[in-house]
C-alpha cells in the first residue's frame, strides 16, 4: 500500500505542476494580480478606518476563524477501479489511509496560513497582545486537523458524529475569541487527541466504505479540474449545465444579432457550468470594488480589468461551437463565426461596462468618476475586440 | 435529386483509405452503403457531407458541386451521425429552434413537421430537457428528429441501428419510407445487413476502401452466380474471398 500511495502521489504531484504551469504561464495570472492588489488596497484602506473596540470585530474574527477550520480535506487519490482490485488489501488500507492523513494535514496548511495572514491585522487590532493572536492561530490550527480527522472516521462505515464535532470546534473557537483563548486551545487540543485515538480504533475494527470514499476523492479532484478549467483546457471535466431561466433576458440581448453562431454562443456562455458561474463571480467582485471604494483611480481600473478578464474567459466559448462538426454540415456560411463572436463579445463588454459603472456610481458620483470608467472601458473594448480575439481565435485555428 | 460520386478518393493522411468510388444515389431511393468495421463507410460518407476534401473526384447534388457551392449543396443535405452530438447547453426545442435557423425554414410550418416526428419518437413531452438528461437511444432520436425536419432532399444515415430500441428502429424505417415517397434521396451505412436487405432499393458493397458492387440483391445474385442467397452470405463470401488474396 506505501507503494500505491507513493506512486499516486508521484502521478498527482506532477499532474498539480502540469496544470499550474498553464496558470501560472497565462497572462491573466499578471491581470489576477492586479485584482488581488486592488482588494488588498480597498481592505488596507478600510483597516485604516478600523478603532479599537469595535462591537462587530469579534463576530468577525469567530466568523472568520470558524471558516478556517473547514478550509481542509481529505486527499485520498483513490479511483474508481480501487473498489474492485484493492478490496482484497481492505486490511491495510491504515497504511494508506496514515500516508493520506499527513499529505492532508500538510496541505491545509496553506489556505490557513493566506487565512491567518490576511486576518492579523484585525486579531492584534482587537487584542494588542501576540501571545494571545498566536494561541488563536494556533487554536483554529488544531480544529482544523480535528475536522480533517473527523472527515477521515467518515469513510468507515458506523455512525459518526461529524455535525457535532464541528458544532464543538466552532464552540471553542468561540470560547477562545469571546472568553479565553487559553480555555479554547484546551478545549480543542482535548478534542483533537481523543479524535485521532478514535481513528486509530476504527482502523482496526472498522470496515471501510469504498463507493463513499471514492466519491468524496472524485468530488474534490473535480473541484480541481474545475479550478484548472478556468484556464486551461481539462479533459476530464464533467459540463454541469444550468438552465438559468433568470438570464433569458441577458441570452435573448447577447443574440441580438440573430444568426446560428449567435444562439449557440449566447446559451453556451450563459448556461454552461464553468463560464456563466465565472462571469457572474467575476461581475459580483468587481462590484464590490466599484461599490466601496472611495478611489476613482482604483474603481476605474479595477471596472476595466473585470471587463477584461470576463472577456478573455468567455471567448473560449468559439472552441465548442467550433468542435461540434454540424456547423460545418449545416448550410450557413463558416465565415461568420468570427464576426459573430466578436458582435457577442461586444455586448457582453457593454453589459459589464454599464453595470461596473453604475455600481461605481453609488459611492463616487462625479464627472471624473464616468468619465474616466467610461474612457477606460472603451479602451480596455479596443483592445479585446481588435487585438485579443481575433489573436485567440487565429491561435485556435491553427 | 441524384447524388453522384464520381472516382471519389480520399483519406485522413496522404494514404487514400477510399479508392476510385462510383455511385449515385437516384431520387425517391435508399440505398445501403454496406461494409465491415474499416471498410470505408465513415470516410465515404464524411467526403459526401462535406468534412472531408477528396484527393481525386466529384461529388454532386444534382449537378451542384460540393466544393463550388457548398452552401447550396449543404442546403439540401440532412445528416444522422452513428454517435449522437449535441449542444449540452441547448434544450431539445432550442436544438429544433436551431435546426430551423441553420436551415432557414418557416418556423411555424417547420414546427409542425417537428410535432409530428417528436410525437412519433415519443419525445413530445421532453421539449425542455438537456442533453444531459437523456439516454443515449433518446439522443439518437433528437438527432432523427431534428435531421428529418429539414426539407432536405438527400438524407445520410450512419449505422441507425445501433443503440436504437426495435419501436425506434420500426418508427425510423417508416419515416424513411415517407421521405422516399416525396422524392427525397436516402444513403445509409449499415452493417446489420437483414434489415438492410429488407429495406434498401440498391446497395454499395465496399470492402478494403474498394468499391466492390453496386446494384440490387438481384443483381449481385446473378453477378456472383448466388441464386436464393442473401445478402449477408453474398457480402461474407466477397470479404473472405478478398482476404484470402
Amino acid at each position: 500500500m506505501n507503494e500505491i500511495w507513493n506512486d499516486r502521489s508521484k502521478k498527482y504531484q506532477k499532474m498539480i505542476l502540469k496544470y499550474l504551469r498553464y496558470v501560472l504561464n497565462d497572462h491573466l495570472v499578471l491581470a489576477l494580480l492586479f485584482f488581488v492588489g486592488g482588494l488588498g488596497l480597498a481592505y488596507s484602506n478600510w483597516l485604516k478606518t478600523l478603532e479599537p473596540g469595535l462591537w462587530y470585530l469579534k463576530p468577525l474574527l469567530f466568523l472568520v476563524l470558524g471558516m478556517l477550520t473547514m478550509v481542509g480535506q481529505p486527499i485520498l487519490l483513490l479511483e474508481e477501479p480501487d473498489k474492485i482490485f484493492l478490496m482484497a488489501q481492505e486490511k491495510n488500507i491504515q497504511i494508506y489511509l496514515k500516508r493520506s492523513i499527513r499529505r492532508s494535514l500538510f496541505s491545509a496548511m496553506l489556505p490557513l496560513l493566506v487565512g491567518s495572514v490576511l486576518i492579523f491585522p484585525l486579531l492584534a487590532l482587537e487584542f494588542h497582545n501576540l501571545l494571545v493572536v498566536g494561541i488563536l492561530i494556533f487554536s483554529t490550527l488544531i480544529g482544523l486537523f480535528t475536522n480533517i480527522l473527523t472527515d477521515y472516521q467518515m469513510l468507515f462505515y458506523g455512525k459518526n458524529l461529524k455535525l457535532i464535532k464541528q458544532v464543538l470546534v466552532i464552540a471553542l473557537i468561540g470560547i477562545g475569541v469571546a472568553f479565553s483563548p487559553i480555555l479554547g486551545v484546551i478545549g480543542l487540543i482535548g478534542i483533537f487527541i481523543f479524535n485521532l485515538s478514535l481513528l486509530g480504533k476504527i482502523f482496526k475494527q472498522g470496515s471501510f466504505y469504498w463507493n463513499k470514499a471514492i466519491k468524496v476523492e472524485s468530488n474534490r479532484m473535480n473541484r480541481l479540474y474545475h479550478f484548472f478549467s478556468l484556464f486551461t483546457t481539462v479533459k476530464n471535466i464533467q459540463p454541469r449545465v444550468k438552465r438559468r431561466k433568470y438570464a433569458d433576458g441577458i441570452i435573448n440581448f447577447l443574440s441580438r444579432k440573430d444568426t446560428t453562431f449567435t444562439y449557440l454562443y449566447s446559451r453556451i456562455i450563459i448556461r454552461s457550468g464553468s463560464q456563466g458561474n465565472l462571469m457572474l463571480r467575476l461581475l459580483l467582485l468587481g462590484a464590490l470594488i466599484e461599490g466601496f471604494s472611495n478611489e476613482i483611480l482604483l474603481k476605474v481600473l479595477i471596472g476595466a480589468v473585470t471587463t477584461y478578464l470576463i472577456v478573455i474567459q468567455m471567448v473560449d466559448v468559439y472552441r465548442p461551437v467550433h468542435e461540434n462538426i454540424f456547423v460545418r454540415i449545416y448550410p450557413i456560411n463558416i465565415e461568420n463565426q468570427e464576426k459573430d463572436l466578436l458582435s457577442v463579445m461586444k455586448r457582453i463588454i457593454l453589459i459589464s461596462a454599464i453595470f461596473l459603472t453604475a455600481i461605481g456610481l453609488i459611492s463616487n458620483h462625479s464627472l471624473e468618476f464616468i468619465l474616466g470608467s467610461v474612457m477606460a472601458q472603451l479602451a480596455i473594448a479596443i483592445v479585446l475586440l481588435k487585438w485579443f480575439v481575433p489573436r485567440y481565435i487565429k491561435k485556435l485555428k491553427n | 435529386m441524384t447524388l453522384s460520386i464520381e472516382h471519389l478518393t480520399g483519406g485522413y493522411t496522404q494514404t487514400p483509405v477510399i479508392k476510385d468510388i462510383n455511385f449515385d444515389v437516384k431520387n425517391g431511393e435508399l440505398m445501403g452503403l454496406i461494409g465491415l468495421n474499416g471498410a470505408g463507410k465513415s470516410t465515404t460518407i464524411n467526403h459526401i457531407i462535406g468534412l472531408m476534401q477528396p484527393m481525386k473526384g466529384k461529388i454532386l447534388l444534382d449537378g451542384v458541386d460540393l466544393w463550388q457551392q457548398p452552401e447550396e449543396y449543404k442546403s439540401k443535405l440532412a445528416y444522422i451521425p452513428e454517435m449522437p452530438i449535441l449542444y449540452d447547453e441547448l434544450t431539445l426545442r432550442e436544438h429544433i429552434e436551431l435546426t430551423i435557423k441553420a436551415y432557414e425554414m418557416n418556423p411555424t410550418q417547420a414546427w409542425k413537421t417537428a410535432n409530428e416526428l417528436l410525437k412519433t419518437f415519443r419525445l413530445d413531452n421532453k421539449l425542455d430537457w438537456f442533453p444531459a438528461n437523456f439516454s443515449k437511444g433518446m439522443r439518437q432520436k433528437v438527432m432523427i428528429v431534428c435531421a428529418f425536419m429539414t426539407n432536405a432532399e438527400l438524407f445520410i444515415v450512419d449505422e441507425p441501428f445501433l443503440g436504437l430500441d426495435p419501436l425506434a428502429i420500426d418508427d425510423l424505417l417508416n419515416v424513411i419510407n415517407e421521405k422516399k415517397r416525396s422524392g427525397a434521396s436516402i444513403l445509409m451505412s449499415t452493417h446489420v445487413l437483414d434489415t438492410a436487405e429488407k429495406y434498401c432499393d440498391r446497395f454499395a458493397l465496399l470492402n478494403e476502401g474498394k468499391l466492390k458492387a453496386v446494384g440490387t440483391l438481384n443483381d449481385f445474385q446473378i453477378k456472383y452466380q448466388a441464386p436464393q442467397q442473401s445478402l449477408n452470405d453474398i457480402y461474407l463470401a466477397i470479404a473472405k474471398c478478398d482476404r484470402h488474396e
